[in-house]
């Protein structure tokens, strides 16, 4: 009883408090309000109904505005893909063909090699495809390498076909001269080059994570540093039916446990001091759609 | 509030329901400190508290014409910022999961340190609260609401809600002793 009237004249201290309380927010708030809702603003002397109507007239003119710029930038992009991946491969043609000594082909297949990871770089960009992924596809055939700049030269330059396979002859010897000292990235590239032209048939179809597919990712590290880049541990996850989360020190003490996966560990101990810099375990038991249950222990590094 | 006449009152909402920009600024005049002080107890500082009105007049100035003159205008609009703020968290979720309240130490506060405590003090202390339990707490002590209540606005179970409370109860009186405010 003692307890409840302590509760009692807490909660009343603080309703009393705060239940009616005014404090003047702050100048500029105001300011920033009124330009947020600047384009209602704009129509005032207009009766309310021809209001409206404008408005909507507004949001359809915007929206085609939008609808056409963005189909004019994807249609840039297309082209400036196709003709950067046009000049390298002439470029990769003309410095295979100056190639004799084995010495300079590697320092060229260098330069090649950064050129390529350039227009990589750019293509990623352009086409939306994640790096992992060609990673992965890049790795599951590493052996037809070769083959593939040989195609896809021979591909490119059409008009020269006799030329191009002098080219990609050129290309295979270098390839056989650099392999011993260049064994895995030369052919990484190759395959990009096979990749981007797949991509020129049916542009803009790889996506990475399809909606619907069951996943799990369980992070292993998190830097509560509030820049908004994981700032609170947190597992990704579709298709679940079971879920349960614990997070423990280094003393095997648990600080953290939920079975929801929405729920983020915010890096804080139950005294809401913050959690040192170090290392975690996490222990995730999960069951996904069509599988059995799991447990998982992943250690998670904290970064402050 | 109190000091505005009904009849002036309700000529400016029609004024607001015409998107008339100088009857806005006198409503947000009128309102804002009300609304700031909820946005400030509902969030962790004032720039949070300072979105949160934002967000809140916008829904307000775009929505007054669905104000049924029914209930209050003052309680509409104080749901309607409620309701901006829960949101608000829900996006951002950091909800803790609970020790069960058996686990948990009793701390209990006397009521000669409670009455040391100030106006400016409360604010700072519910700001410092983690925003799972600050909005339990802000609805069930300040805003008089029931647990069933909240568990249905939160989107949790019933006892989720007095265990969050429970909770915040006993991390504002941890604060409050370890601070020493005498």
């Amino acid at each position: 009883m003692i307890e409840k009237n302590i509760n009692n004249e807490f909660d009343s201290l603080f309703k009393e408090g705060l239940e009616n309380n005014a404090i003047t927010p702050p100048n500029g708030v105001w300011e920033n309000l009124s330009s947020q809702m600047g384009s209602q603003a704009s129509n005032v002397t207009i009766a309310k109904t021809i209001a409206t109507k404008t408005t909507s007239l507004w949001i359809k003119t915007s929206l085609f505005i939008a609808v056409a710029s963005i189909s004019g930038v994807i249609a840039y992009q297309a082209f400036n893909s196709k003709t950067e991946q046009q000049t390298l491969n002439s470029e990769i043609a003309n410095n295979a063909n100056t190639t004799n000594n084995s010495g300079q082909t590697i320092i060229q297949s260098e330069e090649i090699e950064s050129e390529l990871n350039e227009s990589e770089k750019s293509d990623n960009k352009n086409i939306g495809v994640t790096p992992p992924i060609l990673n992965e596809k890049s790795k599951s055939k590493p052996q037809n390498a070769t083959h593939n700049t040989k195609e896809t030269i021979v591909i490119e330059n059409k008009t020269t076909a006799k030329e191009s396979k002098d080219i990609s002859d050129n290309i295979d010897n270098t390839s056989k001269n650099t392999n011993s000292k260049l064994p895995e990235t030369q052919p990484n590239e190759t395959i990009q080059n096979d990749e981007i032209y797949k991509d020129e048939s049916e542009p803009i179809t790889l996506n990475p994570i399809k909606k619907d597919t069951i996943f799990i990712i369980i992070p292993n590290v998190v830097t509560p540093n509030n820049d908004g880049i994981n700032d609170v541990y947190r597992i990704e996850m579709k298709g679940e039916i079971k879920f349960y989360m614990a997070i423990f020190n280094d003393k095997m003490e648990r600080i953290f446990e939920t079975s929801n996966k929405n729920n983020a560990w915010d890096c804080k101990l139950s005294n809401l001091e913050d959690a040192p810099a170090g290392n975690y375990i996490v222990i995730v038991k999960y069951q996904l759609k069509n599988s059995d249950e799991k447990t998982e222990t992943t250690k998670l590094k904290l970064i402050r | 509030m109190a000091d505005f006449n009904i009849e002036t009152l309700n000529e400016l909402l029609v004024q607001c329901i015409d998107k008339q920009p100088k009857a806005q600024k006198k409503l947000f005049d009128i309102l804002s400190p009300r609304m700031f002080a909820i946005c400030l107890r509902y969030s962790q500082n004032e720039d949070e508290a300072k979105d949160l009105l934002q967000e809140g007049f916008i829904k307000i100035f775009n929505n007054l014409e669905q104000f049924s003159n029914k209930g209050s205008l003052e309680g509409w609009i104080k749901r309607i910022f409620i309701n901006t703020c829960i949101e608000f968290h829900r996006k951002n979720q950091k909800h803790r999961f609970l020790d069960n309240i058996e686990n948990v130490t009793e701390i209990s506060i006397d009521s000669q340190t409670l009455s040391l405590l100030k106006k400016a003090d409360l604010m700072k202390l519910v700001q410092k609260l983690p925003k799972g339990y600050r909005t339990v707490f802000n609805l069930f002590v300040v805003d008089g609401y029931g647990h069933s209540e909240i568990a249905e606005m939160l989107n949790v179970s019933e006892n989720t809600s007095k265990t969050q409370l429970f909770r915040a109860r006993q991390i504002l009186q941890e604060i409050i002793l370890k601070q020493d405010l005498k």
